[in-house]
């Protein structure tokens, strides 16, 4: 039972069939909607994601086996495991995700699947190197504690992933009503990765829309302004290792020339934060925003 | 460990077939900062907060130099088919050569950038010698 295939082998076909399908689709109705440095560029961020897994995926899955050895009670490989699995990795996909927004530790890492200025299915590759060296992988351990095995955990991971490719486009407008009320859609992630100060950081939702309304942290995509793709401060260039490292040299040059007292600020603060107020978080613009909206 | 090699490999010759294809089929297009209104949103979209006043174009429209009502700069560098800005902030190395002026903001990612701005280029440089200290 705890020999699992990896499902994402098994959809790297599709996922190739549905670029190629969108970039046919936008070369007929939006050519600008891909550009083919970018899409070169985030590619390789999901080459070197999958290096990167081979390289440190069996220390994660140590880790992951040896707290499973720690757990209180086993949950059974039954059907309904799974089902509940499934949610609670996205529960934690959502903790996860959340953290990766608003401490820069995690977001040195989980910047680079949003430093593309576009949002197409090339952009859900765009995945990053070092997740590892961020550990968010320890927002999946209270699911093995809970007694859920590894390899299910890692199976639901997947298929959450595999989910999650295919939102990355604008080619979809808006599925039914229902459908919005419960699933993370184009629509709704189009709205975490915008930087309109109306839209910064919301919706950090994996598979199920539900637990951004159940924190407070839905927004719904409005139609009357055109979505900016990408990170605040974007990217100068396409240069393929300043884009997988710059918010880490960032952060570490930060901390080592910070005050003693700030230091960690640098680090666990939230991106943007300064010591000294002169840089901008996204709480403050968008405390900005909504200033002059209200007049 | 071969298996893994090959699997690699092909996802290497995939990921630049893809990138290829977008090449080939001419996906991108050529956008150009049409005038200065386009560049007062632009620096306003990338800055949240900069009111823009007064724009210079570069001719060919790949760049713009933006400035507001207290003096702050903001340049605007094409990159791929869209735009990227940043505040020009002190010190600052420039180079004015008759109707260029190249800016260098000492970013690791952003490439000197010279603007053709005609008759305008000497009266920008001056604005940008005299940007205030200390308003980032």
């Amino acid at each position: 039972m705890e020999k699992l295939p990896d499902p994402v082998q098994y959809a790297i076909p599709a996922f190739v069939a549905l670029i190629i399908i969108e970039m046919i689709w936008a070369k007929r109705r939006a050519p600008d909607k891909y550009e083919p440095k970018d899409t070169l560029n985030s590619l390789l961020f999901g080459f070197g994601s999958t290096v990167a897994g081979v390289l440190f995926g069996g220390i994660m899955a140590g880790i992951a086996y040896s707290a499973y050895s720690l757990r209180p009670i086993t949950i059974p490989w039954t059907w309904w495991a799974w089902g509940l699995c499934f949610i609670l990795d996205d529960l934690a996909y959502y903790a996860f995700h959340r953290a990766a927004h608003r401490i820069r530790w995690f977001w040195a890492s989980h910047v680079n699947h949003h430093s593309s200025q576009h949002y197409n299915l090339s952009t859900a590759l765009r995945q990053t190197w070092t997740g590892f060296f961020a550990a968010g992988f320890i927002f999946r351990l209270p699911l093995v504690f809970m007694g859920f095995h590894p390899a299910m955990i890692f199976f639901c991971g997947a298929l959450n992933l595999i989910y999650q490719f295919w939102i990355h486009t604008e080619a979809i407008g808006r599925f039914p009503r229902w459908f919005e009320a419960v699933m993370n859609t184009p629509s709704h992630h189009r709205v975490h990765h915008a930087v309109n100060p109306r839209y910064l950081d919301r919706n950090y939702a994996g598979t199920f829309i539900i637990w951004d309304k159940m924190f407070g942290t839905f927004t719904p995509e409005v139609g009357d302004e055109p979505i900016r793709y990408g990170i605040v401060k974007q990217l100068g260039n396409f240069n393929l290792l300043w884009g997988v490292f710059h918010e880490w040299v960032g952060m570490l040059r930060d901390f080592a020339t910070a005050p003693f007292k700030s230091k960690l600020g640098y680090l666990f603060g939230p991106p943007g934060w300064s010591h000294d107020g002169s840089r901008d978080t996204s709480d403050m613009i968008k405390a900005r925003w909504e200033q002059n909206r209200d007049g | 460990m071969i298996a893994l090699a090959i699997q690699l490999g092909v996802s290497l010759a995939a990921v630049l077939a893809l990138g290829w294809l977008a090449r080939q089929m001419g996906l991108g297009g050529d956008p150009r900062i049409l005038n200065g209104a386009h560049a007062i949103r632009l620096a306003h979209e990338g800055i949240y907060g900069f009111d823009g006043v007064d724009a210079a174009i570069d001719r060919a429209g790949y760049s713009a130099l933006v400035r507001d009502g207290n003096g702050r700069h903001v340049l605007i560098m094409k990159k791929g088919n869209k735009f990227v800005t940043r505040l020009v902030t002190p010190p600052i190395e420039g180079r004015l050569d008759q109707k260029l002026l190249t800016i260098e903001l000492r970013e690791p990612d952003c490439p000197p950038v010279t603007l053709n701005l005609g008759d305008k280029a000497q009266y920008w440089a001056s604005g940008l010698r005299h940007i205030p200290v200390g308003q980032d």
